[in-house]
């Protein structure tokens, strides 16, 4: 088997690109990033299009006119959208960074060690008191087994020890 | 005619990589005859801008989804479906016709400034309308009768591949 030949260069794709304004360029990467966060949510609530354009009372060109990446969104067609789905599509810089607080304060952790310290998950690192109890607020994305068989229990939404 | 696959280099992305054809004899390969001519027509800058930063925005971040393409016959094209450019004399604008393979493979061909609603009736779309859905045939041939792989982002394809129009 062999594959194309491949071509490095193309100067031309990027010599009009930077002529084109910033404007323009962004209004294809917003509408794009709001139509793939819609495939999404609808992906993962099991729905098809047809679906979406009857929970919306919409015909279904419409809607693929919508999911298609070229479509300039009114703010009104996006809280239509988020009501249908039951999700946010939208967020601002702050309400994301909101939603992060949030996320991060709702886990909870119970570590049952004697004088170990050590790293777990991504970047968190757990300190114990004398009692080898103390609460971790992060988040974590695994369990990971520690030296000598101890473990941190994701699902403990108690109060620290 | 002969007609050979080339990748492009600077539009192998994280999601999708791009490909384009070269006609036996020709001087561009087809895309890049596309981006040449429609760079000399001023008055649809923005719209070729626009498309060009769609094409980049689906390779590095959300793939060749088919909802991203509008569906030509056997090819596809961009801007994808239902794109209204307001206030321009011809409502059409720029058409870049394509073939989305997977949502990993797409080959850009060629297009121009469309004047009608049917590309067979258009004399600037025409003949690569026509184009894009005679190579389309042939791939979607070759890659039923396993003449061409789709691996991944890479197109695999026999040693003696080639495609006559």
């Amino acid at each position: 088997m062999k594959r194309p030949t491949v071509i490095d260069d193309l100067p031309l794709f990027d010599e009009i690109l930077d002529n084109t304004t910033e404007e323009s360029k962004l209004f294809v990467s917003r509408s794009l990033a709001i139509a793939n966060q819609i495939l999404i949510v609808l992906e993962k609530k099991g729905l098809k299009q047809k679906d979406f354009a009857a929970l919306l009372h919409k015909k279904e060109a419409e809607i693929s006119r919508w999911l298609s990446g070229f479509h300039n969104f009114t703010i009104k067609s996006i809280a239509k959208i988020e009501t249908a789905l039951g999700e946010r599509i939208l967020f601002t810089q702050q309400e994301s960074a909101e939603e992060v607080q949030k996320a991060v304060n709702s886990y909870k952790f119970k570590a049952s060690l004697n004088n170990f310290s050590g790293v777990v998950g991504a970047k968190e690192k757990i300190e114990f008191t004398q009692t080898g109890r103390v609460r971790v607020q992060a988040p974590l994305v695994k369990v990971v087994r520690l030296p000598k068989g101890n473990f941190i229990d994701p699902t403990y939404t108690g109060k620290a020890g | 005619m002969f007609v050979t696959i080339k990748k492009l280099g600077r539009l192998s992305f994280r999601k999708v990589y791009y490909y384009t054809v070269f006609i036996e004899d020709a001087d561009y390969t087809e895309f890049e005859d596309f981006l040449i001519r429609m760079k000399s027509v001023s008055e649809y800058g923005e719209q070729l801008g626009k498309i060009l930063q769609f094409i980049q925005d689906i390779g590095e971040k959300y793939g060749a989804r088919s909802e991203h393409f509008r569906h030509e016959r056997s090819a596809d094209a961009l801007p994808p479906r239902y794109y209204i450019q307001p206030g321009k004399p011809n409502k059409y604008g720029i058409r870049l016709y394509c073939i989305r393979l997977s949502n990993e493979i797409v080959v850009l061909l060629n297009g121009d400034l469309k004047t009608e609603d049917n590309p067979e009736d258009c004399p600037n779309c025409r003949r690569h309308f026509r184009f894009a859905n005679a190579v389309a045939r042939k791939l979607n041939d070759a890659i039923r009768d396993g003449e061409i792989v789709l691996n991944d982002k890479h197109l695999d394809m026999d040693d003696d591949f080639e495609i006559a129009l």
